[in-house]
């Protein structure tokens, strides 16, 4: 059976995941396979707010510096 | 003791969860925010939220980070490899493979992240919970029946318990919150928010709390 997290439809991170070759390699990893250590999915098992930016890697998209 | 008549006290209750929701777009739920409370304590707090990026920010954000989750190899996508066609191997160039990258990473031009709602600070968090108790203690004194009391009012629970109900006190109130965190909520949160979002899980929760909560009625009644 296949795995996928619980959240996938209503993550707003999600649909930009979808979109190319290398963000689809975060989904596969991040959003089916292994969606148990994704940071999101952490977060909202732990009932914390989850920033919409938070990446599922931990990584915060970010205005770039300098 | 005289209360509202139920169907008043329906519509206060539900115009007081619109007006919260309207007001902070956030539902209103009393256990979320404990939790909240304790997650502060335990994790620290929330990251500050981001300006809004635009397509070439998120573009190159995501760059970054799939660069940190992946490696170079996770931006060098067949799409972007097809667009790159004519270039052969001996010209790709560290400008070229940056570019690359960047395609490999590309959102659409009108994406855009939502915008969360803002979150609530701690100190919303007590200003919610000391307005709590300011409001049943207003409605007690206007009733004019403030007093303080170390059990129950009710003479079948001292009659059951006696001497121990400030025990059986404690040991309910254990309960209650170890069932509110493994249930995800509390009354307020399944019972007002969740059913009036059709949301299954709390027609389940509500359900089982009503229901152990009049099974036990029953099963106090009958020790009289």
């Amino acid at each position: 059976m296949n795995k996928q997290c619980p959240h996938m439809t209503s993550c707003p991170m999600y649909p930009l995941l979808t979109l190319s070759g290398s963000l689809k390699t975060w989904q596969i990893r991040y959003c089916r396979a292994e969606f148990e250590t994704c940071e999101r999915y952490k977060r909202a098992a732990q009932g914390r707010s989850v920033p919409n930016e938070l990446m599922p890697n931990g990584f915060l998209l970010r205005k770039p510096t300098g | 003791m005289t209360y509202w008549p139920f169907w008043l006290s329906g519509i206060a209750l539900a115009t007081t969860m619109l007006v919260h929701f309207l007001v902070s777009e956030r539902m209103m739920a009393v256990s979320g925010r404990f939790t909240a409370i304790v997650n502060r304590l335990r994790y620290g707090p929330d990251p500050e939220p981001t300006e809004s990026l635009d397509v070439e920010e998120l573009q190159a954000a995501l760059r970054a980070a799939t660069l940190e989750a992946f490696g170079d190899s996770a931006l060098d996508d067949d799409t972007a490899r097809d667009e790159d066609d004519h270039v052969t191997e001996d010209h790709v160039t560290e400008d070229h493979a940056t570019a690359r990258g960047d395609e490999a990473v590309r959102p659409p031009v009108d994406f855009v992240l939502p915008e969360a709602p803002r979150g609530f600070t701690l100190s919303d968090h007590l200003l919610f919970f000391g307005a709590l108790v300011l409001g049943s203690l207003a409605v007690a004194l206007w009733q004019g029946r403030f007093a303080v009391v170390p059990t129950l009012s009710s003479a079948h629970f001292r009659e059951l318990f006696g001497g121990a109900a400030p025990i059986a006190l404690g040991v309910g109130g254990v309960l209650v919150g170890f069932g509110t965190r493994m249930a995800g909520g509390c009354t307020s949160g399944h019972g007002l928010c969740g059913v009036s979002r059709f949301q299954s899980g709390s027609w389940a929760a509500t359900a089982a709390f009503f229901g152990a909560g009049i099974a036990t009625s029953f099963f106090l009644g009958a020790l009289r």
